[in-house]
């Protein structure tokens, strides 16, 4: 493969970088308003949110980001591929990450919410300080499974001509009829972005403790 | 030697060929893919037809061969022949040097051109030359891409296949479409809301690609397409498909 | 005679089929250690999570401080900033330091500015004996002095009651002391206090009053003196038989 070639390439994972970061970041926060909703006593929280979780995760990312950029609204509305892009990811993965969210809420001891509340604490103010920031570190390894997956995702972005890696890939094992050495590189590639990632996340979460009992950094 | 002998005898080198060709003697797997109507394009019940679709089952039957098709992604069609994973390819496929290197083509079997294709209500743009600094979809590496590509300056967006580049033009997402004069026609009838920009601005032939080296087949197609121009059978096919939307 | 602190006026709670409290009404007045005994499912967590609404009553009321906190539209965090409670497995905040689980609530409900709160937080840890401990993480505590953190970070709120869940349940024997030695202390600095406890000896030297519950219901009430020497009922007997 040409210098030349393996930069183009390069520029494309760039992109894939971009797009996952934001949608990420969309899914972060998306994620946490889908689980506080799941688990609002006001139904008319709870069941939209319900049923948004079991639609998303009954419909394919392609289907999604096919519907959202071709859809019914392309004719009177059509997106840019960026927004369509970062709002069928973060769409899709808000539903996932929400889930890892309920679970890692739902997996703090009760006790902790109560003695909260018994203290005077608000049900939003008991969360947000003592019960998200346990259930947050509770879930770390899921969620950076999540960011792995939604960066790997990204590669769907081909379909409606996003020059991202994977279409980029495409491009150039048509072109100079070399299918294996060019998927090859790209496999290559993404698989060196998470791998970085994974260290990353491995040091995060050796840093607060995940897995241990003890909450301070630097007495292990 | 006798004449059973003799004609025996001249009968093997053809047998032999012949069992080099494919996988079975009288069947050959063909490549396309149905997706690009007048070409190839799958029926509701998933049958493919089409004009090449007819034009290889016709010239196949000629040199003593039965067609089979199978449904391919354009852009892996060629290397995917190069592997042998089937015997040939006809997909509109432009000859060009490039892909020459990689596989065989018959001799042409349709003379096409790229057009450009635009919005109706976009005056804008007149031909090839307006395209400068604007947003082209094609199919990817079609000889429409290398031409959008090699426009000053635009931005190509480049999809699996054609059908979601008109969409993206209809979107007003893309201003232009680079792709083969027949298709194109065929997509503008259907959607009023697109028009041709000026006349085709390239000669291109189109071939059915074999493997490289697989000289017993690709000389038996040349045999059945010379036996189905010949026989009025071409002209009846291309009035049946292309109409007066080809050349 | 002053008006009492806490009035619980025929409350009823119940699981499913199981009735948790089946009619119990009792007075607390300000400044007395009420002790509550009974066997185990009696109900006596119950009530006193009825106290401050953790479990609300299927019927009848509970006053505080003369307002009636089972009624709708009552701001339940105001009231509950208002009453402290122990909890048997302390439920300290395991990612905030020692300090900061005592000076959370008193940041985010009573809205004291950072320095103060620490400073309130700080006082408490000092009434209980935890002040040099100050910056560590619970975690790395003993039972006995996770609890008397607890202890502290309800104290911190100035609550007109101090409500005890079995505080010294779930500790190993030789953690137990600690413990009832902060409470003593909190008793006699004139804290109003609702106590679950199974620790008769420290029941009998700091209660002022004592409340035998059986399956929902008050069988008995007293000093600790009188109920636990010299038992009117044959159920209290049969109970005190097993425990002393």
């Amino acid at each position: 493969m040409s210098g030349e070639t393996f930069l183009y390439l390069l520029k494309g994972l760039g992109l894939s970088l971009v797009l996952g970061a934001c949608s990420l970041v969309v899914a972060l926060l998306g994620g946490l308003a889908v689980a506080l909703c799941r688990l609002s006593p006001r139904p008319w929280l709870r069941r939209p949110a319900t049923a948004y979780v079991e639609v998303i995760r009954g419909v394919p990312l392609l289907v999604l980001i096919l519907w959202i950029y071709f859809g019914v609204l392309s004719d009177l509305f059509p997106l840019h591929w960026f927004p369509a892009s970062i709002l069928a990811f973060g769409a899709c993965y808000s539903a996932f990450i929400g889930e890892t969210y309920r679970a890692g809420i739902q997996s703090v001891d009760p006790g902790q919410m109560e003695a909260a509340r018994a203290l005077g604490l608000s049900r939003r103010v008991a969360m947000r300080r003592v019960v998200l920031p346990q259930a947050v570190r509770n879930i770390l390894p899921a969620l950076g499974n999540e960011a792995i997956s939604l960066f790997k995702d990204t590669s769907l972005a081909t379909v409606i001509a996003v020059n991202e890696l994977m279409n980029r890939g495409k491009q150039v094992a048509g072109r100079d009829f070399r299918t294996m050495e060019t998927y090859t590189v790209v496999a290559l590639l993404y698989l060196a972005t998470t791998l970085v990632f994974s260290l990353l996340q491995r040091r995060l979460e050796r840093r607060l403790g995940v897995g241990t009992a003890h909450h301070d950094p630097g007495h292990h | 030697m006798g004449p059973r002998a003799a004609s025996l005898l001249l009968a093997l080198p053809a047998l032999l060929a012949a069992c080099g060709g494919g996988k079975d003697a009288a069947r050959i797997l063909v490549a396309t893919e149905a997706a690009y109507p007048p070409f190839e394009s799958k029926t509701e019940d998933g049958t493919i037809v089409g004009f090449d679709v007819d034009l290889v089952r016709a010239a196949a039957r000629e040199a003593g061969l039965e067609a089979e098709f199978l449904d391919q992604g354009f852009d892996g069609m060629l290397p995917g022949l190069a592997q042998g994973r089937y015997d040939a390819a006809v997909s509109a496929i432009t000859i060009t040097e490039e892909r020459a290197k990689v596989v065989d083509f018959t001799d042409p079997y349709f003379e096409a051109g790229q057009v450009v294709a635009v919005r109706a209500d976009d005056a804008s743009i007149r031909g090839l030359e307006d395209l400068r600094g604007r947003t082209i979809a094609v199919q990817r590496n079609t000889t429409g891409h290398l031409a959008a590509e090699k426009v000053e300056g635009a931005t190509v967006k480049h999809f699996d296949s054609v059908e979601p580049a008109f969409l993206e033009l209809l979107a007003r997402r893309a201003d232009a479409v680079i792709n083969d004069l027949a298709p194109t026609l065929l997509y503008a009838k259907e959607h009023p809301g697109l028009r041709i920009a000026g006349k085709p601005f390239t000669e291109e032939k189109y071939g059915i690609a074999v493997r490289r080296g697989n000289g017993a087949l690709l000389a038996k197609l040349n045999e059945g397409l010379r036996k189905v121009r010949a026989s009025g059978e071409y002209d009846r096919l291309k009035a049946k498909w292309i109409g007066d939307a080809g050349r | 005679m002053s008006a009492p602190l806490i009035t619980i006026r025929d409350i009823t709670r119940r699981f499913g089929d199981r009735e948790a409290l089946r009619g119990v009404s009792l007075e607390v007045a300000p400044g007395e250690k009420r002790v509550i005994i009974g066997p185990s499912g009696c109900g006596k967590s119950t009530l006193l999570r009825c106290v401050n609404l953790l479990e609300r009553p299927d019927s009848g009321a509970v006053l505080v401080d003369g307002i009636d906190v089972t009624a709708p539209g009552v701001d339940l965090d105001r009231h509950r900033a208002r009453t402290g409670m122990v909890f048997q497995r302390f439920h300290l905040f395991p990612h905030l330091r020692v300090r900061e689980n005592v000076a959370l609530a008193p940041r985010e409900v009573l809205r004291l500015a950072p320095g103060e709160a620490d400073e309130r937080a700080l006082r408490a840890l000092e009434r209980v004996g935890m002040r040099d401990r100050a910056e560590e993480w619970p975690s790395r505590l003993s039972g006995g002095q996770q609890q008397r953190v607890a202890i502290a970070r309800a104290l911190a709120m100035e609550p007109k009651v101090m409500l005890f869940d079995e505080v010294t349940s779930a500790l190993d024997p030789e953690l137990v002391q600690e413990v009832l030695a902060a409470m003593r202390d909190l008793a006699s600095a004139g804290m109003t206090m609702m106590i679950v406890t199974h620790e008769m000896r420290f029941a009998r030297e700091v209660g002022t009053r004592m409340t035998f519950l059986d399956e929902g219901r008050i069988v008995e009430e007293g000093t600790p003196a009188e109920v636990l020497d010299a038992p009117r009922e044959a159920r209290t007997r049969a109970f005190l038989s097993k425990v002393l």
